[in-house]
């Protein structure tokens, strides 16, 4: 039924493909530090999520009025500046808010102004768009991020320090490895795994889905970092 | 003449242990998940790993040199923090020039091998990252530039153990659903299990 739903609005769902099926971290593996490291609790998500929204979203937005005419290095040096000047704001406005996570985050928050989907991503992808397409797909991206953050940061949280938002859940048995990076990494595998099978499930068309049960073929390779 | 003996090899014990650190116990890709995207890609387009090493240790160890000197003066402020990031990039950007200028004028031949490394390694997180680690510690000059060498060093590393795995992990053999992306993230993962087997402690950030 879902994979004959995304097949009937399969042009409509394209648009906001970043969101979950395209998604800049499980998908595309970019921007899985601050995920890794510093999202092992809800709050540092949601304080990173923050950050990356406002800092991502703008800056290609704003970058996408540089003109073309400018060379590669000049323009690069342009969004990358332009991230860092926003992070100044968006930076003193967390602190007030989250002090301890922005403290507990460490250089993933400061990282972000250099982050791949203003690096690299807004040349090769949100550029090439109109203005509003790319503001929806933009959209669609970071909300996509915020969407793995939460859920990675609730995760490790809940089953990691027996917590959520910092309120002890009483929780008998914890596993405090998972808040280390090496079980984020081990987890945004498994996460991964789950999307790319959802992902084969609801993008194949019916018939040939019945053609591999029968006759597997595994020439398709699923696209990894960039 | 001993004095001078002296300062040479402190110079060079704090220069090569922090170059270790750097590439074995803050190993930027398997610590701290640092440049993983781009250690990915050069992998799949297959950039020379050396040259993209090599390009990217001297963008950060340049950097390192100029971060240094300025350190002092950033330490005294007391809004530090929030514009950091603005002043490493700034760096960056003058390192990454210098080093697009360099690639013109003197490796012509090389030019069109160099110049996506380059593009690709100076905003990349390993440096900037590399240089907001080095910039919170209070690091002497030599372990500044140890940091720096070891950072390029150690992603070198990391890439080259992620390059060993990567057709397997992409190959048929593995179940559709782990194919490729997930694969790499569980083998990185357990890689870095073994660094922090090495480490034995969790990192500062």
């Amino acid at each position: 039924m879902i994979r004959r739903f995304y097949q009937k609005h399969k042009h409509t769902l394209t648009l906001f493909d970043g969101f979950f099926l395209n998604n800049t971290v499980l998908e595309r593996g970019l921007v899985i530090a601050p995920i890794i490291v510093a999202g092992n609790t809800m709050k540092n998500a949601v304080m990173l999520s923050i950050a990356f929204v406002i800092i991502t979203f703008f800056t290609v937005l704003v970058s996408s009025f540089i003109p073309k005419k400018l060379p590669y290095t000049i323009r690069a040096i342009m969004h990358t500046v332009l991230a860092a000047i926003l992070f100044i704001p968006v930076s003193y406005f967390l602190q007030g808010y989250f002090p301890e996570a922005v403290y507990k985050a460490g250089i993933f928050l400061p990282l972000l102004v250099t982050n791949s989907l203003i690096v690299s991503k807004g040349e090769s992808r949100f550029f090439k768009k109109t203005r509003g397409v790319m503001a929806v797909d933009l959209l669609s991206h970071v909300l996509g991020f915020s969407l793995v953050a939460c859920i990675v940061g609730a995760i490790r949280e809940i089953l990691g320090s027996g917590s959520f938002w910092e309120i002890p859940l009483g929780l008998g048995e914890t596993a405090p490895m998972l808040m280390f990076p090496f079980a984020g990494f081990i987890l945004l595998g498994f996460l991964a795994a789950a999307l790319q099978k959802f992902r084969l499930y609801v993008t194949r068309e019916p018939k040939a889905l019945a053609k591999e049960e029968t006759a597997p073929d595994g020439s398709e390779q699923p696209e990894s970092a960039n | 003449m001993s004095e001078l003996l002296n300062s040479f090899a402190s110079f060079l014990g704090d220069y090569v242990t922090y170059a270790l650190i750097a590439m074995f116990l803050e190993n930027t890709i398997l610590t701290r998940a640092l440049g993983t995207s781009t250690s990915l890609l050069i992998i799949r387009k297959r950039f020379s790993l050396g040259l993209f090493s090599l390009i990217l240790t001297v963008i950060t160890t340049l950097s390192a040199v100029i971060v240094y000197l300025i350190n002092p003066l950033l330490n005294s402020l007391s809004f530090r923090y929030f514009i950091t990031p603005l002043v490493f990039v700034l760096i960056i950007s003058v390192v990454y020039v210098a080093v697009l200028l360099l690639t013109n004028f003197c490796f012509k031949k090389l030019k069109e091998k160099i110049l996506p490394m380059v593009h690709l390694s100076a905003f990349n997180c390993a440096v900037l990252g590399a240089l907001l680690l080095g910039s919170q510690g209070n690091m002497n000059f030599p372990s500044f530039l140890g940091f720096g060498l070891g950072t390029g060093l150690g992603f070198a590393l990391a890439t080259f153990l992620l390059s060993i795995a990567y057709e397997r992990l992409y190959s048929d053999r593995v179940p559709r659903a782990f194919r490729g992306f997930p694969a790499m993230l569980l083998y990185i993962g357990i890689l870095s299990l073994s660094f922090y087997g090495l480490i034995g402690h969790e990192i500062s950030f």
